[in-house]
């Protein structure tokens, strides 16, 4: 009795993170096509650097004692480039994803050779981790080729749970290292203001005069700041237990995504590899406009042509040196995130609302509502390929 | 299937019904946990590796304290003729992203007499780290050795060129400060301090090139 209580608690939260391949297949695309549009080309300046410059952490860029030739890295990038648009056609797509992951690092290791570190490890690890989630089994070069061989239907509509839930939890550590360091530097401290300190600073040392910011400084109540500081520990650090389960962990992220917001409208800080990140999380064709994407297997042409369009953008970004659309996005992503937030936290509190309601109401209220939802979901099976959502407490992103 | 036909909790036990945890997955989980809680305790020791699984810290109030605030600057000022030419820290590492400036600046334009190390017997842990890393940290603990200062000179020449173009440089300072900020109520700066915080010069005429 003990030991089944046992596998099923350790069993629930990796199976809570369950989901259709499509989801991941549309979150791989996405992944890919931000790396090669707003990604590369990685430390192109870095060749530049004197010796005198050469600072790095321990690591891989340590195992050398000076920058390297401008060859290495153009090579590094071409390599990324290929690697991310096999990626984003789904072609070899484990490969793929571990070559675009190791590439990524090879890269950000000499990228922070000069001694700064951006944190954007997130956007190394996603394809090292979800390269074993099975998202290249839809919308990609591999599931149809699996298509014409394999025709057992079984196989290719649902991702490994095991590797999403792993990426919550690494996420959900990531953004506990940043809410331990506050705890336990001061932003508990009544007598500090380390938000306000921070925002401060940011503003007129750093220069960084965003209107936020402008409207924000003359704000001198000490609850509001120790409020701020407060909220912003909690947060980060309720992120790696809300991992256990994907219904709170989407919560939380959501609360994230809105925090990313206010940190970009108040620092001028974008942490656009992060909204990029917690879009593993989402339920893509939940989504109106992506509900039938990944329907059908993609045909051999279209592949090709999404190939040689991938690749184009990588080469045309390598060969600019500063991106096909470098850091310009960032204030997008960050607003899009926060955004899909806001409307996943409205939209759990309508559900709680409804279900709330429902409880309440007399047996044929409720015996009409189960009618409505049976019909609809007779209607429109594609809506939910899984099953797993239809008037249950499944969650969903 | 028909799925409206079995209930949310049959359809979900038909799609689990294939293990997700097998042993090789709780090895994995194992493996993580364990390189975790290794890379906390490497953070603890040795400092930040990249890679590491962190994110930014903000730590402490950012120097700020009680409407006031302290903070290191530097200008770059290139002497030619008697005459000076001073430039912000975004003018002389412009080449570099502006997000790596301060770090740059922070490990190799320093005044020597700031970040020199003190020969000391290497320890036995420093020494497998000096063998395993070679370059760990190389522009900060090898910040006196000849290629380095060599390299630092040439990537200031070539600065000097571009900065100050048609002019013979004969030394580059890096004049740094320490500055102390006071804000008043309504987070408008009020006072602004500066006192010398030492000089780095290095001679640009003559030498290799």
């Amino acid at each position: 009795m003990i030991g089944n209580f046992l596998r099923r608690s350790e069993r629930r939260p990796i199976e809570s993170y369950a989901l259709s391949a499509r989801h991941l297949a549309i979150y791989r695309m996405l992944y890919a096509a931000f790396v090669l549009v707003a990604v590369v080309p990685v430390a192109v300046w870095i060749p530049s650097a004197p010796r005198a410059f050469f600072n790095p952490p321990i690591g891989p860029a340590a195992l050398f004692t000076n920058v390297p030739p401008s060859g290495v890295i153009l090579g590094l990038n071409l390599l990324l480039t290929l690697f991310a648009a096999l990626l984003f056609v789904g072609w070899r797509t484990t490969l793929a994803s571990v070559g675009t992951g190791l590439t990524l690092l090879a890269l950000d290791s000499w990228r922070y050779s000069l001694g700064k570190i951006d944190h954007d490890i997130l956007l190394v690890v996603a394809p090292l981790v979800l390269g074993f989630a099975g998202w290249g089994r839809a919308l990609s070069v591999d599931a149809t080729r699996r298509s014409t061989t394999d025709t057992s239907e079984a196989r290719g509509t649902e991702a490994e749970a095991w590797p999403v839930a792993l990426f919550a939890l690494l996420v959900g550590f990531a953004l506990f290292t940043s809410g331990w360091a506050k705890a336990t530097t001061g932003w508990l401290n009544p007598d500090l203001k380390c938000t306000y300190g921070h925002l401060a600073t940011n503003y007129l040392v750093t220069g960084r005069e965003t209107w936020a910011a402008k409207l924000a400084l003359p704000i001198q109540s000490a609850w509001f700041w120790k409020g701020a500081d407060w909220a912003t520990v909690a947060l980060e650090l309720a992120v790696l237990p809300a991992a256990l389960r994907r219904r709170s962990f989407c919560l939380v992220l959501a609360l994230v995504t809105i925090f990313h917001v206010g940190v970009m409208l108040l620092f001028d800080i974008p942490f656009r590899v992060n909204v990029i990140a917690y879009g593993a999380f989402v339920r893509y064709t939940d989504l109106p406009l992506l509900a039938s994407l990944g329907a059908r297997p993609l045909s051999r042409k279209g592949a090709m042509a999404a190939f040689v369009a991938a690749c184009a953008c990588g080469l045309t970004g390598t060969l600019l040196g500063s991106g096909l659309v470098g850091n310009s996005l960032d204030e997008v992503i960050v607003g899009i995130g926060g955004l899909m937030g806001i409307v996943y936290l409205l939209r759990t509190w309508v559900r709680w609302c409804g279900g709330f309601l429902s409880d309440r109401l007399p047996t044929s209220g409720r015996l009409a509502a189960l009618t409505v939802l049976e019909s609809r979901a007779t209607q429109s099976p594609r809506a939910n390929p899984n099953g797993l959502t239809i008037g249950g407490d499944a969650p969903r992103g | 299937m028909n799925l409206t036909a079995m209930s949310d909790r049959e359809q979900r036990g038909d799609l689990m019904a294939e293990p997700c945890l097998t042993p090789r997955v709780r090895a994995v989980f194992a493996v993580v946990g364990g390189l975790l809680a290794v890379q906390c305790a490497f953070i603890h020791f040795f400092g930040e590796p990249y890679p590491a699984l962190t994110m930014p810290t903000f730590s402490g109030s950012s120097g700020y304290r009680d409407g006031a605030v302290e903070m290191t600057q530097y200008d770059a000022v290139f002497i030619s003729a008697g005459q000076e030419f001073s430039f912000t820290p975004n003018e002389l590492l412009a080449e570099f992203p502006d997000g790596h400036r301060a770090a740059i600046a922070a490990n190799a334009l320093r005044p020597t007499s700031d970040t020199a190390p003190t020969p000391t017997k290497a320890s036995r842990i420093r020494r497998i780290q000096e063998t395993i890393f070679p370059g760990f940290a190389a522009g900060n603990l090898s910040r006196n050795s000849a290629e380095n200062k060599a390299s630092l000179r040439a990537w200031l020449r070539g600065r000097a060129e571009s900065l100050v173009p048609g002019r013979p440089v004969s030394r580059a300072e890096i004049r740094w400060y320490r500055v102390a900020e006071t804000f008043g109520a309504d987070g408008t700066r009020v006072e602004s301090r500066r006192t010398p915080g030492g000089t780095l010069i290095v001679p640009l005429a003559g030498g290799p090139r």
